[in-house]
């Protein structure tokens, strides 16, 4: 069993089997030997960690044992990631709000957990798929700051991209 | 206060571009922000080609800070399909020194690819890979002309054309940095030398007889490291080389023919190592198994069917398909009936008789055999074809039927019904019947076997029936408890693939 420390001083204890599932924890606890993780830092700041972590929990419990993808087989990694496709499990794992979504891929990240990374990016990729990037600026809250200028650029690029 | 117009304008400007500073800081806000951009800007590696240009596009088009993060990742523009000068240009310029994918494809109605393709051409020691479909002979001289040279870079080349001539100069006839190489269409005698990182080699619709066995030969020869070979129709109808010339792949993962000239042609000439996958398609439409001209005369090249463990064996209609697996490789064979007057039967028995006589089937722990539809043999059971070929299967631990006519095999199993008393299958464990209508079963005769084999010290420890109808089994087939260590009856709609694995060999 492992002793896993979030940020907010949350103490969760988790098989090796399912903290393994992070790159990061088991690194960690196998170059000190240790069986305690210290809280993940991101830029520097604490990581408010407990609402996301029991999500990554979660899934770290439902995929434990799964072969972990290897990171010295470029083809393979080209072909994972080259699909859209989401399993039914994770599918109804990655269906959170927004917020919590964009928190699970940076706790995915952090932690290194590839296929949860995938499911994630996977997720956002579908979501702007297909869409205008007006629609993208309204799913994501995030409003058009082009100049001018910018835009002019941005109408001359159309010509060729056959208006987006 | 007064203004000028020309004031008037500065301020109107000025104002934009604080108007456009202001919302900039507001979309550091918005909650996908806390994404950090080396995480965001890995979301088009997650779709395919064919969706990825409008909608890279459109996501440079959404903020200034994507816009930034996108166009700045090399590798998203590194992906040149030579449509547009201007696409190109800009593309080009956002890949920076990233190695560049380029794919020309011209047709008769469509030669837009040249004055892009121009452009690349100062960067062609940048190309990693190459694709050139095309339908004309127009693309061909342009090629020559600009990548007659050693590409440094050039690990992928795909050729699809309809027969036309691949000048040797290409590349200065070097290929030593190509991992995959895929040739369609193309007349070439597959010149090339010093493939000594050659992995990957698919070759498809080459004209009848274009290439010799000689020269084909001599290209494994040349590849020292390859591991997947695909020919596609395209294997020579006759052999031109000595007959004890054989060329060892000595990393081959796997080989896979469909063609209709005889496959052993090729094979003949080539030993497969230990650990491959061999696969043979072809169409067929006698009633003798084509398998035996498929194959090579002697199977002492097939080092990867040293040890077969596996046996499954599949005969629905139009289709004979065998895989031999175990753990010094696989051979597949895929015959495909071409006639529309296929049954069930035709051309099973002598499939089954050309396993028995060409390979060593005496390792073999699981058999698995769908829709294999004989009728009870009318005289004595140790004429049937399904008698033999399971006298030949001394080991076999786990025998499963899926849509079959069981009794043949229930028959065969019982050392009562036959008149020398032979025992088959001795070491026989686990038997699982995937049933449609329960009459199928023949319980009374699985009774029989059962008790049969009890008798010879051969009882059977587990019999599973999964019935695929809406019927369940009868309950006489509980009787079968008496004589058999676990009896399970469950439904199932879903058959299994023809090349499943039975459970305990997973």
């Amino acid at each position: 069993m492992v002793l896993l420390v979030t940020s907010d001083n949350k103490n969760f204890v988790v098989d090796r089997e399912v903290a393994d599932r992070s790159v990061f924890v088991k690194n960690t606890l196998e170059a000190r030997g240790l069986s305690i993780a210290t809280p993940p830092m991101l830029n520097g700041g604490c990581f408010e960690l407990t609402s996301p972590f029991l999500q990554v929990l979660e899934y770290c419990q439902h995929h434990r044992g799964e072969p972990l993808p290897t990171t010295d087989d470029a083809n393979a990694d080209e072909n994972r990631k080259r699909t859209t496709d989401i399993g039914e499990w994770d599918r109804k794992f990655i269906t959170v709000d927004h917020e919590m979504l964009f928190e699970i891929i940076l706790a995915a990240n952090y932690l290194d957990i590839k296929p949860l990374l995938d499911v994630g990016c996977k997720t956002i990729g579908n979501m702007v798929k297909g869409k205008s990037p007006e629609e993208v600026r309204k799913l994501f809250d995030i409003v058009n700051d082009f100049t001018p200028e910018e835009e002019a650029q941005i109408k001359k690029e159309n010509e060729w991209a056959e208006d987006p | 206060m007064t203004y000028n117009k020309a004031e008037v304008v500065t301020l109107e400007h000025d104002a934009l571009q604080v108007l456009s500073l202001i919302r900039s800081v507001k979309n550091t806000f918005a909650p996908i922000n806390k994404v950090p951009p080396d995480v965001l800007t890995l979301i088009p590696d997650y779709w395919e080609d064919s969706d990825m240009d409008q909608n890279l596009i459109s996501l440079t088009h959404v903020c200034r800070s994507w816009r930034e993060i996108f166009t700045l990742r090399p590798s998203l523009w590194a992906r040149l399909d030579c449509t547009d000068v201007d696409k190109t240009r800009v593309y080009i310029e956002r890949s920076r020194s990233f190695p560049l994918a380029v794919y020309i494809s011209d047709d008769e109605d469509d030669s837009r690819w040249e004055e892009p393709f121009l452009l690349v051409v100062p960067h062609i020691n940048r190309i990693k890979t190459l694709s050139v479909v095309a339908v004309t002979s127009q693309v061909i001289p342009v090629l020559v002309k600009n990548l007659s040279c050693r590409l440094p870079f050039l690990e992928e080349i795909v050729f699809d054309m309809e027969d036309y001539p691949l000048p040797d100069e290409l590349f200065n006839g070097d290929l030593s940095t190509v991992r995959e190489l895929s040739l369609g269409g193309v007349l070439t005698s597959l010149p090339w030398k010093n493939m000594s990182n050659l992995t990957t080699f698919t070759l498809h619709g080459i004209p009848k007889d274009a290439i010799l066995l000689t020269q084909m030969l001599n290209f494994f020869e040349s590849a020292p490291h390859i591991r997947d070979v695909h020919l596609h129709d395209s294997i020579p109808s006759s052999s031109d080389a000595p007959v004890e010339r054989v060329v060892c792949l000595p990393h081959l993962e796997k080989l896979e023919i469909i063609a209709q000239p005889a496959h052993s042609i090729l094979l003949n000439h080539l030993s497969i190592p230990a650990g491959a996958s061999l696969s043979l398609e072809f169409s067929f439409s006698g009633g003798e198994s084509p398998i035996p001209s498929y194959l090579p005369k002697s199977s002492d090249g097939l080092l990867n069917l040293s040890h077969i463990t596996l046996i499954n064996l599949f005969f629905g209609l139009g289709k004979r398909f065998v895989r031999l697996k175990g753990p010094s490789g696989e051979l597949q064979i895929l015959g495909n009936w071409t006639r529309g007057d296929d049954k069930p039967n035709t051309g099973t028995g002598s499939f089954l008789r050309s396993l028995r006589s060409q390979f060593d089937l005496s390792g073999c722990r699981w058999l698995v055999i769908q829709r294999c539809c004989f009728k009870p043999p009318s005289g004595s059971v140790t004429a049937s074809i399904v008698y033999n070929t399971l006298l030949s299967l001394k080991n076999l631990s786990s025998l499963t039927l899926v849509r079959c006519h069981n009794l043949n095999f229930i028959l065969a199993l019982n050392p009562k019904e036959n008149p020398s008393g032979t025992l088959l299958c001795p070491k026989l464990e686990e038997i699982t019947l995937y049933i449609k209508d329960p009459d199928d079963l023949r319980v009374d005769e699985l009774l029989g076997m059962v008790k049969g084999r009890a008798s010879r010290d051969a009882k059977l420890s587990v019999i599973m029936v999964v019935s695929t109808g809406t019927l369940a089994p009868t309950k006489d087939v509980f009787q079968l408890r008496k004589h058999v260590s676990h009896v399970e009856c469950k439904f199932d709609d879903a058959l299994p693939e023809w090349d499943a694995l039975p459970a305990q060999a997973m």
